[in-house]
């Protein structure tokens, strides 16, 4: 059920308020077209339930509030993005998705099983289904690409090397880096890493891939690379995708579906027209990347007048 | 005045609770490392590997190290012995003190600085480049893949390097005492030959070394898994590993020392 | 693949240079090849005072060492220290043969030595040594020294 809602309150409260009034006023205009569109880019998929369902989850580190209230749905076959400024939360909510971490109230729900609730061992097993793209690729350094692929075909299965073999060498072909399977971490380039730890991530063939940043630091060329990637895989591997990134221009490109987050909670979603046609400021902010609006270029402080002039407050 | 004593007692129990806190971390983590060791020990290769990199690569700063100590053993020995009359007895002096003390100590010590560091940065950097993570979000133990092979190869090199340590250290006083000086040679083995007790000499500082190997690998292994995952925290780990473990090994070193030789 | 063999020839070869250095310990330096510790029986013998002697001391004949001190008790009955003696098995000593504490070196470490006698049956395990000859005491010689000079001294005045 795509549309955009505005269900933040940020520290500029009243201008988000402003906001949630524009894109009430837009919003059956909105709907009208999303169900014109109905996705003709996806193949009709046989079961349209949900991989991820987040519901109402709020995540604190010690007396730090990350998350709060957030609840979202990723349907089978869909590639969401989760975007928002540095430090807004979205790694957090990869974490609480992947199990690493666990919600301090509210649930989250992969292939209908509450994580929070799961012993290490179901745990495991449910990661055997996930793929996750760190954020600057963290492969390991003492192996070589191929032994870095082949890693969890020899930890979790008995397949033969030559079989081992065959499999590494398809999934680095499928990022176009069979060439390089011989080399460490240490001789890639950056985008070269990134993509020896996709091929790495889809080694099991994964139901649901997550991406962390998996834009960060690369060059245009390497980006796109990535991007074009990131969709063709999840449609040839029949998988959900999760991009937790803050690379507007690259996502809109590729992605189903877009969540924006600030201040921990969900501010705004729709698709990538819908985004890009947003008037609400923030959203609007960030995709156009301007430099003052909801997001303040100034850290808060008091009046530069009164700082300038040394009056006591 | 008053205010900051209560600041300074407030500090100091915060360290103390800190500690405390970090002990029974630590003491927690050691018992997940024993339980998670079938990996490592079913999948040997691993462990191997792990014994390259603690034992093989010490190897040349044990043997060196011993080689002189034992030679400065001889030399000073000698001229302690010398004004008694029983420079005879150097063999005993040499191989008593190396196999029941300088062997297991000074060999945990280098290990602590050479290998026990090298564990704690590897393993500090792989958390630092998100790489245990990711070891774990393939539903891979890090402790079982990355942990347990690291301790298994440190306590089952430290023996090893401590035995070399005393063996090079005892050819090295032979080296000064028999060649150099010239204390005769069958005077000087047979008189340790007599006076060195397997059960009590050799197989204590067998044992003492094995507790050295197992405290060093245990603190490194640690301190690189509870680093900070950044630059800083992985080199002020990599430090923290080289002070607490030689405290450490020296303080155990008394208590073995006096649970062992109290005796005799 | 290549490495991991270089790497196995390494680590075999650390292992075997370590377990050599034991085994050099164990057998140049401690002597273990000529005591070992399974093949020996237990002689008992009493002293009026051992002075230094302990526990692991070594038992010589004739300068050999022919096995250990195991356990030193007082007896309640005797006040004597009864010494337990362990002697190798591929030794046989007769039944009258006498046992002495020594001191190697004028201040070096106490053991026992035993002189055979010639009596034709040996002694066997559990078997108890008649003749014992207890331990020079330094404090009592140099008192009795002194004594025999301070008897000595008037007489010869006279």
């Amino acid at each position: 059920m795509p549309r955009i809602i505005a269900q933040g309150i940020s520290p500029d409260r009243v201008r988000v308020r402003a906001a949630r009034r524009v894109v009430r006023d837009r919003r059956n205009r909105v709907e009208s077209r999303v169900s014109r569109q109905a996705k003709p880019a996806l193949p009709a998929r046989p079961s349209p339930e949900n991989v991820v369902e987040v519901d109402n989850v709020s995540f604190a580190y010690d007396a730090r509030q990350v998350l709060s209230g957030i609840s979202l749905a990723i349907p089978r076959g869909r590639v969401v993005a989760i975007m928002g400024g540095s430090g807004c939360g979205k790694t957090t909510l990869l974490r609480l998705i992947g199990g690493a971490l666990r919600p301090t109230s509210g649930e989250v729900r992969v292939f209908g099983d509450s994580v929070g609730a799961m012993n290490q061992e179901e745990l495991y097993a449910l990661r055997r289904k996930l793929g996750m793209l760190f954020q600057f690729g963290a492969l390991f350094t003492d192996m070589s690409s191929y032994d870095n692929v082949a890693f969890q075909m020899r930890e979790h299965t008995d397949l033969p090397e030559d079989l081992i073999r065959d499999l590494v060498l398809m999934k680095l072909h499928a990022v176009g880096l069979r060439g390089a399977a011989h080399l460490h971490p240490a001789e890639l380039s950056g985008g070269m890493a990134r993509r020896v730890a996709l091929a790495r991530a889809i080694a099991l063939d994964p139901q649901l891939m997550m991406y962390d940043e998996p834009f960060a630091g690369l060059d245009p060329i390497s980006l796109s690379v990535i991007g074009q990637l990131i969709r063709r895989l999840n449609d040839a591997l029949g998988a959900t995708s999760i991009v937790v990134t803050h690379d507007v221009m690259e996502s809109l490109k590729i992605v189903d579906y877009i969540y924006f987050i600030s201040d921990g909670r969900i501010i705004a979603q729709g698709t990538p027209d819908e985004i890009r046609a947003s008037n609400m400021p923030f959203v609007h902010q960030f995709v156009h990347g301007e430099i003052d609006g909801p997001v303040a270029f100034h850290y808060p402080a008091r009046a530069y007048r009164d700082d300038m002039l040394g009056v006591q407050p | 005045m008053n205010s900051r004593l209560a600041a300074l007692v407030a500090d100091v129990g915060a360290r103390v609770v800190n500690w405390v806190w970090r002990l029974g971390f630590a003491a927690r983590f050691f018992w997940l490392t024993l339980r998670h060791s079938g990996t490592a020990l079913r999948r040997f290769p691993l462990t191997i590997r792990e014994i390259y990199f603690a034992g093989v690569l010490s190897l040349i700063i044990i043997l060196v190290s011993g080689l002189f100590v034992g030679m400065v053993l001889g030399l000073q020995g000698y001229d302690t012995l010398a004004r008694y009359g029983s420079a005879e007895a150097l063999g005993v002096l040499v191989a008593l003190s190396l196999v029941r003390e300088l062997g297991p100590v000074v060999a945990a010590l280098l290990f602590a600085s050479r290998a026990g560091s090298a564990i704690t940065a590897e393993i500090g950097l792989m958390k630092a480049t998100e790489q245990l993570d990711a070891m774990e979000m393939m539903a891979v133990d890090p402790i079982a893949r990355v942990v347990a092979p690291r301790f298994w190869g440190g306590v089952i090199s430290m023996p090893l390097l401590a035995a070399l340590f005393s063996a090079m250290g005892i050819f090295g006083g032979y080296l000064v005492g028999v060649v150099l000086i010239g204390v005769d040679a069958g005077s000087f083995w047979s008189q340790m030959q007599s006076a060195v007790d397997f059960r009590e000499d050799i197989w204590n500082g067998v044992i003492k070394s094995f507790v050295f190997g197992v405290v060093v690998t245990w603190i490194a292994v640690f301190e690189g898994y509870d680093a900070p995952p950044t630059a800083e925290g992985v080199s002020g780990a990599t430090t923290r590993t080289v002070v607490t473990s030689s405290l450490a090994v020296l303080g155990f070193d008394f208590v073995l020392t006096a649970l062992m030789f109290r005796g005799v | 693949m290549m490495k991991r063999s270089t790497l196995d020839l390494w680590v075999g070869a650390f292992v075997m240079m370590g377990l050599g250095a034991l085994l050099f310990l164990s057998l140049k330096v401690a002597n273990l090849s000529s005591f070992n510790g399974g093949d020996t029986y237990p002689i008992y013998a009493n002293f009026d005072n051992i002075g230094g002697l302990k526990v692991r001391a070594a038992v010589k004949s004739a300068g050999v060492v022919v096995g250990r001190v195991t356990a030193i008790e007082f007896d309640n009955q005797t006040f004597e220290a009864k010494v337990r003696i362990d002697v190798e098995g591929r030794y046989q000593f007769p039944k009258d043969t006498a046992a002495k504490i020594l001191t190697s070196g004028l201040l070096g470490d106490q053991y026992i030595g035993l002189a055979a006698g010639g009596d034709t049956a040996n002694l066997r395990a559990g078997d108890t040594l008649k003749i014992t000859q207890s331990a020079v005491v330094l404090e009592n010689l140099i008192s009795q020294f002194l004594y025999s000079k301070a008897a000595e001294g008037p007489e010869k005045k006279q």
